[in-house]
């Protein structure tokens, strides 16, 4: 899931003061699972800005939606006709459809989208997948050396990796002494020497933003053409 | 007016027992079933409908029923008078307390110190 954390509040009220009609809008998806924009955390957000507004005279309209996934167009669909700034508790993503789909209504982020990860304890999240486009987990016992590596390594650790740790931090677990271990205990020891050639970067972010079309579920030909989109 | 959520175990024993001792006109008790059931909204929310603090009773931070729930709630407090803060509200209006069922000494001594830093910010307790 996506991995976000709120905003310090200064900075939010710095992006609304020139607002009437604000939309807290919240996310049920990714930043509730990381207790960042979820319906608790959007309540509150809002909660905060109407006493802010009530304390300082501002006379802002606050009111909170949470949606079911803000990254989909259907859920964000009733709530196009908002004309004031919408602070958009979900993710990056999250926040640009809304934008998308309202062009002429201010859309601010309210959390700070981080990474790909998943909840390691409670509230803790950590980065498990960098998105490269090209995955390799078969070879490296589903542990991805791309995130978890710091130097992202795809042939073995560095010298920096002591006693299971990374150099970086000692919170941080060396990832490649985490896959020698898996695969030992795997037995799948042979993939060690399998050589992993230099990372194609293309399908990852150095190739622009990427798009994936599905061949089953995008339109073809005759059905764009029904729908007169050719 | 300083609202209080009482966890329902130990804040609100202690809280009906100090209400019974009397001097304590300018507050109200919310029970909750646990002192991290105080959500961040609900004590923003109360706030704005005129409280000049708010208090979380839980129970002592070892003996809590639901493990660690009590100090979920002091991090949240933590949390929260941050944010208080932030939106314009000066310090001291939301505090933490971890007490016993017995303890109506503690609850209402949590009470008066509120009330003085309140007083002492130039607000109405």
């Amino acid at each position: 899931m996506i991995i976000a954390e709120r905003k310090p509040l200064p900075e939010v009220l710095g992006m609304l003061d020139a607002s009437n009609e604000i939309m807290v809008l919240g996310c049920r998806s990714c930043t509730a699972i990381c207790l960042a924009g979820g319906e608790k955390e959007s309540k509150a957000v809002c909660e905060a800005l109407a006493l802010h507004s009530e304390l300082k005279g501002k006379d802002w309209k606050v009111e909170t939606v949470t949606v079911e996934r803000a990254c989909e167009k259907e859920f964000l669909t009733p709530l196009a006709d908002f004309k004031g700034t919408v602070l958009s508790m979900a993710c990056g993503i999250g926040a640009q459809v809304m934008q998308e789909l309202c062009p002429e209504t201010r859309v601010v982020p309210g959390v700070n989208t981080s990474n790909m990860g998943a909840p390691e304890g409670m509230g803790v999240f950590v980065e498990k997948c960098a998105g490269c486009g090209d995955c390799i987990l078969h070879l490296t016992a589903g542990i991805c050396p791309i995130a978890r590596c710091a130097k992202s390594l795809l042939n073995g650790p560095c010298g920096g990796s002591q006693n299971g740790l990374c150099e970086v931090s000692k919170e941080t677990p060396c990832a490649w002494d985490q896959i020698v271990k898996a695969l030992e205990r795997q037995g799948r020891s042979d993939l060690l020497g399998v050589n992993i050639p230099p990372k194609d970067w293309r399908p990852s972010r150095s190739g622009g933003p990427r798009r994936i079309v599905s061949q089953e579920a995008a339109p073809g030909t005759a059905q764009r053409e029904w729908r007169g989109e050719v | 007016m300083i609202v209080c959520y009482c966890c329902s175990r130990s804040g609100m024993p202690a809280a009906l027992t100090a209400l019974e001792e009397g001097g304590l006109d300018d507050i109200i008790v919310r029970e909750v079933p646990c002192a991290c059931a105080a959500e961040q909204w609900e004590v923003l929310r109360s706030f704005r409908h005129g409280a000049d603090g708010v208090l979380i009773v839980g129970c002592l931070l070892e003996n809590c029923a639901h493990h660690y729930g009590s100090e979920v709630a002091a991090r949240r407090s933590a949390v929260l008078k941050a944010t208080v803060k932030d939106v314009g509200l000066s310090g001291g209006r939301v505090a933490m307390v971890h007490l016993a069922e017995h303890q109506s000494v503690r609850f209402r001594k949590a009470v008066e110190d509120m009330r003085a830093a309140i007083q002492e910010q130039g607000g109405q307790a």
